[in-house]
Protein backbone atom coordinates (compact mmCIF):
# COMPACT_ATOMS: atom_id res chain seq x y z
CA UNK A 1 0.00 0.00 0.00
CA UNK A 2 1.65 2.99 -1.29
CA UNK A 3 1.47 6.17 -3.85
CA UNK A 4 0.86 3.17 -6.45
CA UNK A 5 -2.09 2.31 -4.90
CA UNK A 6 -3.48 6.22 -4.29
CA UNK A 7 -3.01 6.96 -8.39
CA UNK A 8 -4.87 3.85 -9.08
CA UNK A 9 -7.83 4.54 -6.52
CA UNK A 10 -7.95 7.91 -8.00
CA UNK A 11 -7.80 6.65 -11.47
CA UNK A 12 -10.50 4.48 -10.37
CA UNK A 13 -12.72 7.31 -9.33
CA UNK A 14 -11.85 9.06 -12.85
CA UNK A 15 -13.05 5.95 -15.03
CA UNK A 16 -16.37 5.84 -13.00
CA UNK A 17 -17.37 9.20 -13.39
CA UNK A 18 -15.94 9.21 -16.82
CA UNK A 19 -18.12 6.05 -17.46
CA UNK A 20 -21.22 8.33 -15.46
CA UNK A 21 -20.93 11.15 -18.04
CA UNK A 22 -21.01 8.88 -20.75
CA UNK A 23 -24.26 7.20 -19.65
CA UNK A 24 -25.88 10.79 -18.67
CA UNK A 25 -25.23 12.30 -21.99
CA UNK A 26 -26.58 9.17 -23.56
CA UNK A 27 -29.51 9.95 -21.67
CA UNK A 28 -29.59 13.54 -22.06
CA UNK A 29 -29.17 12.78 -26.50
CA UNK A 30 -31.69 10.38 -26.12
CA UNK A 31 -34.44 12.55 -24.30
CA UNK A 32 -36.93 12.66 -26.84
CA UNK A 33 -35.81 9.36 -29.15
CA UNK A 34 -39.17 7.49 -28.85
CA UNK A 35 -37.79 4.14 -30.51
CA UNK A 36 -34.46 2.74 -28.93
CA UNK A 37 -35.25 -0.50 -27.92
CA UNK A 38 -37.23 -3.82 -28.44
CA UNK A 39 -39.99 -2.42 -26.40
CA UNK A 40 -40.31 0.71 -27.83
CA UNK A 41 -39.28 4.09 -26.42
CA UNK A 42 -35.60 4.94 -24.99
CA UNK A 43 -35.54 4.60 -21.65
CA UNK A 44 -33.48 6.30 -18.92
CA UNK A 45 -29.68 4.50 -17.85
CA UNK A 46 -28.08 4.72 -14.55
CA UNK A 47 -24.57 3.17 -13.21
CA UNK A 48 -24.06 1.17 -10.04
CA UNK A 49 -20.61 1.79 -8.39
CA UNK A 50 -19.33 -0.13 -5.48
CA UNK A 51 -16.47 0.24 -3.47
CA UNK A 52 -14.06 -2.67 -3.57
CA UNK A 53 -10.51 -3.14 -2.44
CA UNK A 54 -8.09 -2.14 -4.88
CA UNK A 55 -6.66 -4.40 -7.55
CA UNK A 56 -8.61 -7.39 -7.42
CA UNK A 57 -11.33 -8.65 -9.02
CA UNK A 58 -15.06 -8.77 -8.14
CA UNK A 59 -14.31 -12.70 -6.97
CA UNK A 60 -11.71 -11.92 -5.46
CA UNK A 61 -13.34 -9.79 -3.15
CA UNK A 62 -16.65 -12.19 -3.43
CA UNK A 63 -14.06 -15.25 -1.92
CA UNK A 64 -11.88 -13.40 0.83
CA UNK A 65 -14.03 -11.88 3.75
CA UNK A 66 -11.15 -9.87 4.60
CA UNK A 67 -12.16 -6.33 4.49
CA UNK A 68 -9.62 -3.56 3.98
CA UNK A 69 -10.66 0.32 4.61
CA UNK A 70 -9.35 1.71 1.48
CA UNK A 71 -11.36 1.20 -1.33
CA UNK A 72 -11.68 1.82 -5.10
CA UNK A 73 -14.70 2.44 -7.10
CA UNK A 74 -15.87 0.13 -9.99
CA UNK A 75 -18.69 0.30 -12.04
CA UNK A 76 -20.61 -2.65 -11.75
CA UNK A 77 -23.19 -2.09 -14.65
CA UNK A 78 -25.99 -0.29 -15.89
CA UNK A 79 -29.42 -0.67 -14.84
CA UNK A 80 -32.83 0.36 -16.51
CA UNK A 81 -34.86 3.47 -14.62
CA UNK A 82 -37.85 1.93 -13.33
CA UNK A 83 -39.65 4.79 -13.41
CA UNK A 84 -42.20 4.66 -15.68
CA UNK A 85 -42.25 6.61 -19.43
CA UNK A 86 -43.63 9.63 -20.03
CA UNK A 87 -47.26 8.99 -22.17
CA UNK A 88 -48.08 12.25 -24.55
CA UNK A 89 -51.31 12.54 -26.59
CA UNK A 90 -49.95 12.82 -29.98
CA UNK A 91 -52.26 10.78 -32.43
CA UNK A 92 -50.48 11.91 -35.61
CA UNK A 93 -47.13 10.00 -34.68
CA UNK A 94 -46.47 7.25 -36.33
CA UNK A 95 -45.32 5.56 -32.90
CA UNK A 96 -48.83 6.75 -31.26
CA UNK A 97 -50.84 3.54 -29.70
CA UNK A 98 -54.18 2.68 -30.62
CA UNK A 99 -55.51 5.27 -28.40
CA UNK A 100 -53.03 8.13 -29.92
CA UNK A 101 -50.34 8.11 -27.07
CA UNK A 102 -46.85 8.39 -27.58
CA UNK A 103 -44.17 6.60 -24.77
CA UNK A 104 -41.55 9.26 -24.27
CA UNK A 105 -38.13 8.36 -22.69
CA UNK A 106 -38.81 8.50 -18.83
CA UNK A 107 -35.83 11.02 -18.89
CA UNK A 108 -35.65 14.27 -17.16
CA UNK A 109 -33.18 17.16 -18.70
CA UNK A 110 -33.55 18.87 -15.57
CA UNK A 111 -32.32 15.97 -13.84
CA UNK A 112 -29.67 14.91 -16.21
CA UNK A 113 -27.97 18.32 -15.95
CA UNK A 114 -27.68 18.23 -12.50
CA UNK A 115 -26.31 14.65 -12.58
CA UNK A 116 -23.48 15.99 -15.48
CA UNK A 117 -23.02 18.65 -13.11
CA UNK A 118 -22.40 16.65 -9.99
CA UNK A 119 -20.34 13.86 -11.78
CA UNK A 120 -18.08 16.51 -13.44
CA UNK A 121 -17.34 18.05 -10.34
CA UNK A 122 -16.27 14.31 -9.03
CA UNK A 123 -14.20 14.33 -11.92
CA UNK A 124 -12.65 17.19 -10.78
CA UNK A 125 -11.91 16.41 -6.96
CA UNK A 126 -10.68 12.82 -8.26
CA UNK A 127 -7.87 14.63 -10.62
CA UNK A 128 -7.22 16.90 -7.76
CA UNK A 129 -6.61 14.04 -5.23
CA UNK A 130 -4.33 12.34 -7.76
CA UNK A 131 -2.16 15.30 -8.83
CA UNK A 132 -2.01 15.81 -4.79
CA UNK A 133 -0.16 12.46 -4.54
CA UNK A 134 1.81 12.62 -7.61
CA UNK A 135 3.24 15.89 -5.54
CA UNK A 136 3.57 13.83 -2.57
CA UNK A 137 5.25 11.14 -4.48
CA UNK A 138 7.93 13.76 -5.99
CA UNK A 139 8.55 15.68 -2.43
CA UNK A 140 10.09 12.15 -1.35
CA UNK A 141 12.20 12.12 -4.14
CA UNK A 142 13.73 15.18 -2.57
CA UNK A 143 15.19 13.83 0.28
CA UNK A 144 19.02 13.32 -0.34
CA UNK A 145 22.04 14.36 1.56
CA UNK B 1 28.91 9.57 27.70
CA UNK B 2 25.80 9.09 25.84
CA UNK B 3 26.31 6.71 22.63
CA UNK B 4 25.58 8.34 19.32
CA UNK B 5 23.39 7.36 17.22
CA UNK B 6 23.56 8.04 13.74
CA UNK B 7 19.42 7.50 13.13
CA UNK B 8 18.66 8.84 16.10
CA UNK B 9 14.56 8.94 17.84
CA UNK B 10 13.33 11.64 15.97
CA UNK B 11 14.78 10.35 12.32
CA UNK B 12 12.11 7.49 13.80
CA UNK B 13 9.51 9.31 14.63
CA UNK B 14 9.89 11.11 11.52
CA UNK B 15 10.05 7.98 9.21
CA UNK B 16 6.62 6.43 11.42
CA UNK B 17 4.89 10.37 10.95
CA UNK B 18 5.44 9.94 6.94
CA UNK B 19 4.22 6.34 7.52
CA UNK B 20 0.82 7.25 8.98
CA UNK B 21 0.21 10.46 6.82
CA UNK B 22 0.41 8.37 3.56
CA UNK B 23 -1.61 5.89 5.43
CA UNK B 24 -4.21 8.49 5.84
CA UNK B 25 -3.75 10.09 2.46
CA UNK B 26 -4.91 6.59 1.16
CA UNK B 27 -8.19 6.72 3.19
CA UNK B 28 -8.96 10.13 1.75
CA UNK B 29 -8.52 9.74 -1.95
CA UNK B 30 -10.13 6.61 -1.44
CA UNK B 31 -13.30 8.50 0.15
CA UNK B 32 -12.65 11.04 -2.60
CA UNK B 33 -13.12 8.33 -5.25
CA UNK B 34 -16.33 6.82 -3.28
CA UNK B 35 -18.17 9.86 -2.98
CA UNK B 36 -21.07 8.93 -5.36
CA UNK B 37 -20.92 5.17 -3.97
CA UNK B 38 -23.99 4.10 -2.58
CA UNK B 39 -23.83 2.99 1.05
CA UNK B 40 -19.78 3.91 1.43
CA UNK B 41 -19.13 5.64 4.42
CA UNK B 42 -16.28 8.04 4.90
CA UNK B 43 -12.99 6.91 6.63
CA UNK B 44 -10.31 8.32 8.71
CA UNK B 45 -7.57 7.70 11.10
CA UNK B 46 -6.80 10.00 14.01
CA UNK B 47 -2.92 10.82 13.23
CA UNK B 48 -1.94 11.74 16.89
CA UNK B 49 -3.51 8.46 18.52
CA UNK B 50 -1.69 6.35 15.19
CA UNK B 51 1.53 7.95 16.65
CA UNK B 52 0.95 7.26 20.28
CA UNK B 53 0.16 3.70 19.54
CA UNK B 54 3.79 3.70 16.81
CA UNK B 55 5.62 4.94 19.87
CA UNK B 56 4.53 2.72 21.87
CA UNK B 57 4.72 -0.35 20.31
CA UNK B 58 7.33 -0.14 17.92
CA UNK B 59 7.59 -3.53 16.72
CA UNK B 60 3.96 -3.49 15.09
CA UNK B 61 3.61 -3.44 11.55
CA UNK B 62 2.98 -0.03 10.76
CA UNK B 63 1.54 -0.64 7.15
CA UNK B 64 -1.32 -3.07 8.77
CA UNK B 65 -4.66 -0.87 7.84
CA UNK B 66 -6.65 -2.77 10.05
CA UNK B 67 -5.90 0.18 13.08
CA UNK B 68 -6.91 0.97 15.78
CA UNK B 69 -8.16 4.86 15.50
CA UNK B 70 -10.10 4.11 12.41
CA UNK B 71 -13.16 6.00 12.43
CA UNK B 72 -15.96 5.50 9.86
CA UNK B 73 -18.30 8.25 9.72
CA UNK B 74 -22.12 7.04 10.28
CA UNK B 75 -24.01 9.62 11.42
CA UNK B 76 -23.94 12.62 8.56
CA UNK B 77 -26.26 11.05 6.08
CA UNK B 78 -25.65 13.35 3.16
CA UNK B 79 -28.44 12.59 0.39
CA UNK B 80 -30.68 9.45 0.89
CA UNK B 81 -28.05 6.34 -0.73
CA UNK B 82 -26.30 6.07 2.82
CA UNK B 83 -23.32 7.82 1.56
CA UNK B 84 -21.62 9.61 4.18
CA UNK B 85 -18.72 11.52 2.45
CA UNK B 86 -18.75 15.41 2.72
CA UNK B 87 -16.49 16.14 -0.29
CA UNK B 88 -15.19 19.48 1.32
CA UNK B 89 -14.53 18.03 4.15
CA UNK B 90 -12.38 15.32 2.61
CA UNK B 91 -10.67 17.81 0.31
CA UNK B 92 -10.22 19.98 3.37
CA UNK B 93 -8.35 16.82 4.99
CA UNK B 94 -6.37 15.72 2.28
CA UNK B 95 -4.99 19.54 1.57
CA UNK B 96 -3.50 19.88 4.86
CA UNK B 97 -2.51 16.28 5.16
CA UNK B 98 -0.18 16.45 2.14
CA UNK B 99 0.96 19.50 3.66
CA UNK B 100 2.27 18.30 6.61
CA UNK B 101 3.83 15.35 4.67
CA UNK B 102 5.39 17.69 2.76
CA UNK B 103 6.98 19.19 5.78
CA UNK B 104 7.82 16.10 7.25
CA UNK B 105 9.73 15.39 4.33
CA UNK B 106 11.60 18.23 4.24
CA UNK B 107 12.80 17.76 7.71
CA UNK B 108 13.61 14.46 6.79
CA UNK B 109 16.10 16.49 3.87
CA UNK B 110 17.54 18.72 6.34
CA UNK B 111 18.16 16.61 8.83
CA UNK B 112 20.05 13.97 6.52
CA UNK B 113 21.54 17.29 5.08
CA UNK B 114 23.22 17.91 8.43
CA UNK B 115 24.79 14.82 8.61
CA UNK B 116 25.96 15.00 5.58
CA UNK B 117 27.32 18.35 6.13
CA UNK B 118 28.91 17.14 9.47
CA UNK B 119 30.50 13.96 7.83
CA UNK B 120 32.17 15.84 5.00
CA UNK B 121 33.19 18.49 7.14
CA UNK B 122 31.81 21.51 5.35
CA UNK B 123 29.58 24.19 6.04
CA UNK B 124 27.08 25.69 3.90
Amino acid sequence: MGFSDALRISSSGLEAERVRLNVLAGNLANADSTRGNRSGSYERQDVIFAAVAPGQSFSDILNSPKDSPVKEVKVLGMVRDPRPLTMVYDPDSPDANRDGYVAHPNVSKLEEMTNLIDASRAYEANLTALDTTKRMASKDLTIHV
Amino acid sequence: MDRVHLFDRTSDLLKVSLDIRSKRHLLLVSNIANQDTPGYMARDISFKSELARAVAEPARDRLDHATGSLTINTDETVGNDLNTVNIELEMQKMASNTGNYNALASIVSWKYRMMGDSISGEGR
